[in-house]
């Protein structure tokens, strides 16, 4: 087993996060946020001056890894733009797609969609696709501040072939750079804070907090990458992508909200950036839809293909053919 | 860093996975795999598979060849601990000299310890147990009392207990820790020991438990006389060696592999089932298997990292995930099972073995550091920035 980074991934990721960090970190989610028109002024010429929008997930190993810990440095200042949707789209499809979406069966929201460009919406269980538009402008939510109203048009047949386990790995270190910003924060203020005299990091239901941080982010972290081998060697299935799925969700779940309790009334305030980050979060983690669902869908995938453990689960065998029911494209 | 992000066994490794099933499967009956039993009868099936493994030197298959080891690499040696783990550890008492007594007298042993020692654990003649905690010394290791004192002769006199002591019903030898003298820290003045367990003055008391008859015990020392050739490491300086000890024995144990390999098994009862609650128990099965595949990264990862032994957060962040791992597919699989689950008999559900897991599982967020313990050492890693 094999665990490294190309220099040149651990060199991209530093410079999207410095480039992001210079234009103001997770302020400028703030400011894009009191501001969409924000987005295309002045996200994205530093977006396009990294060369972030050519940067192909399936062109090789290299390439590969440079987009996942370039979507972490994004997701470590909840970047308003729609990163994970654009490096989805295959290689097949650049100049004629801009953003691949994922949906449940019906879309009714995406965000970014105003600034997306030409976009498609891939069913996360059928992998059937169909063409998404907007239906208006931007209407945002607090735990959706950059939701755009959509419909869907059926679509010609597109080769999508690898579209859904890209967005799922790249949405993941996404969702990594988000937690691993929320633990430094708990465990800062943690270091900082002082209560009764000391500083609560002393306090033993603080520590449990920040231990379970540790674990969930770590956990999320681990699996990202072992889905991104995967993806590289092109062997990853569907099941693995939602096992995916349902991590990235879970381990946002319990890191921020053991972030939220460390910070305590201090992390619901709007002027700190755990309660952007929070926010910012949940429509990445919430769509397509939510994780029981994801578990479900996991389930009956595990039940059809079989899960691939050091104990693998077998896949169910036809009584017709005697081969696997199901394989993943 | 290579560059590589590569999570598959290699062929070598996948033909050692099968070499050691194939050989638990033709040494060992069905009943021996079923539980965990410290009783004499099962100690003697386990030295006799401990023999089969030495023969092939895959006993201590991970030890450097000049201790009469295999000379393993660090991913034979998971594969190993992973395979033996799945299957009810069936080294037995022996896991514990393979593991890390081994390991500690080859970095504090004098030679002579090493000439004594290593070529009977390595040919599976020796069973270790291990006296470090107290009743009063649980957690808190450090603030051991058994006293060892320095007699005029130079040898010393051992007075005190030791409790929750497993297999020293069975064992020949104890890696016993004494405070030999009282410093400005409770860390300071602490002595190990290597000690024959027929030494006049030790006594045993079996502790019944959950986890199955004489599995626990306690150990009393009275003025049992210790030799100077019987120290392990410096004088006074014992925690450096129980810190060493720690280390090997919480990166030691592949708790994720018995987790994964209870739910490969779970899984056919969860595909079967059918009417209220059917569906429920899928997902939750299905989530518990990717909770076993992220504890199995989260292990490899330390390996990967070469951190399995240095003060990073990560083996401890690993630990965490898979003690709690195995408690939870421990209560997956007897709910499974239904009312079926709490019954030992061979002709229950699954041979009966859910139960004795549910047992055994109890004990995983205890045995080698407390969980409290382990979310105390992760959080004061990411306060410290070393996380």
């Amino acid at each position: 087993m094999e665990r490294g980074w190309p220099d040149e991934a651990v060199d991209f990721e530093a410079a999207v996060s410095g480039a992001l960090q210079r234009a103001g970190g997770v302020d400028l989610a703030r400011r894009c946020e009191a501001d969409p028109a924000l987005r295309s002024s002045e996200v994205r010429p530093i977006l396009e001056e990294l060369g972030l929008f050519d940067v192909d997930a399936s062109a090789g190993p290299a390439e590969a890894a440079s987009a996942a810990r370039a979507m972490r440095a994004a997701g470590g200042t909840v970047c308003p733009w729609p990163l994970v949707q654009r490096l989805a789209v295959p290689a097949s499809l650049r100049g004629e797609i801009d953003a691949v979406y994922l949906r449940d069966g019906g879309i009714t929201r995406a965000e970014h969609l105003d600034i997306a460009g030409r976009a498609l919406a891939l069913d996360i269980s059928t992998e059937d696709v169909c063409e998404l538009s907007p239906t208006s402008e931007i209407r945002p939510s607090p735990l959706d501040p950059f939701g755009v109203p959509c419909e869907t048009r059926a679509a010609d047949d597109r080769d999508v072939d690898g579209a859904l386990d890209t967005y799922i790995v790249l949405a993941a270190f996404w969702v990594v750079g988000v937690l691993s910003n929320a633990k430094g924060l708990a465990a800062a203020h943690a270091r900082d804070r002082r209560q009764f005299g000391r500083r609560i990091a002393d306090f033993g239901e603080v520590q449990w907090h920040l231990s379970d941080i540790a674990v969930a982010h770590d956990s999320l972290l681990e699996l990202a990458c072992f889905n991104l081998g995967r993806m590289i060697d092109k062997r990853v299935t569907l099941a693995d992508s939602l096992a995916l799925h349902l991590t990235m969700t879970e381990s946002a779940r319990s890191v921020m909200s053991h972030a939220h309790q460390v910070l305590a009334a201090l992390g619901l305030c709007e002027e700190h950036d755990l309660t952007v980050l929070d926010r910012h979060l949940q429509p990445v983690i919430r769509r397509p839809c939510g994780v029981n669902r994801i578990a479900g869908m996991l389930a009956d995938e595990i039940a059809r293909s079989g899960f691939d453990n050091l104990y693998p689960v077998p896949a169910a065998v036809s009584p017709l053919s005697g081969e696997p029911e199901h394989a993943h494209a | 860093m290579t560059g590589a992000m590569t999570f598959e066994d290699t062929p070598e490794i996948l033909a050692l996975r099968e070499k050691i099933r194939a050989l638990i499967a033709a040494e060992l009956t069905p009943e021996f795999l079923r539980d965990f039993v410290a009783s004499e009868e099962w100690q003697e099936a386990a030295n006799a598979f401990c023999r089969r493994l030495a023969r092939d030197r895959l006993l201590t298959f991970a030890w450097p060849e000049e201790h009469g080891g295999g000379g393993a690499t660090i991913w034979e040696q998971t594969a190993l601990r992973e395979e033996f783990w799945a299957h009810h550890e069936p080294r037995g008492a022996q896991y514990m000299g393979v593991n890390w007594v081994g390991p500690a007298i080859m970095h504090f042993g004098t030679p002579e310890q090493q000439r004594q020692h290593l070529p009977a654990i390595a040919s599976g003649d020796e069973v270790w147990c291990q006296g470090f905690s107290e009743p009063e010394a649980g957690s808190d290791l450090a603030a051991l009392k058994l006293s060892a004192a320095r007699q005029a002769d130079g040898t010393f006199r051992a007075n005190g207990q030791k409790i929750w002591t497993s297999y020293a019903q069975l064992a020949n030898w104890c890696f016993l820790t004494t405070r030999t003298r009282k410093g400005p820290r409770k860390q300071d003045g602490i002595t190990v020991f290597l000690v024959p367990m027929d030494r006049s003055g030790i006594s045993i008391r079996p502790i019944s438990s959950l986890m199955g008859p004489h599995h626990l015990n306690e150990v009393f020392f009275d003025d049992v006389v210790l030799h100077p050739d019987e120290i392990l490491g410096p004088v006074d300086e014992g925690w450096d060696v129980i810190t060493l000890v720690l280390r090997h024995e919480r990166v030691g144990i592949a708790r994720y592999a018995r987790s994964d390999k209870i739910l490969s098994e779970i899984w056919d009862v969860a595909r079967a089932a059918t009417g209220p609650g059917a569906s429920e128990l899928r997902g939750t099965v299905a989530r518990a298997l990717v909770k076993a595949r992220v504890a199995r990264l989260l292990n490899y990862r330390t390996l990967v990292s070469g951190q399995s032994n240095g003060a990073s957060d990560q083996p401890t962040v690993a630990r965490i995930a898979s003690t709690l791992l195995d408690q939870e597919v421990a209560e997956i699989a007897m709910e499974s099972l239904g009312a079926d689950a709490v019954t030992s008999d061979p002709d229950a559900p699954l041979g009966g073995w859910v139960e004795d897991a549910w047992r055994y599982a109890r004990s995983s967020t205890i045995a080698s550091g407390t969980t409290e313990i382990l979310r105390l050492l992760a959080s004061r890693a990411l306060i410290n920035g070393s996380s």
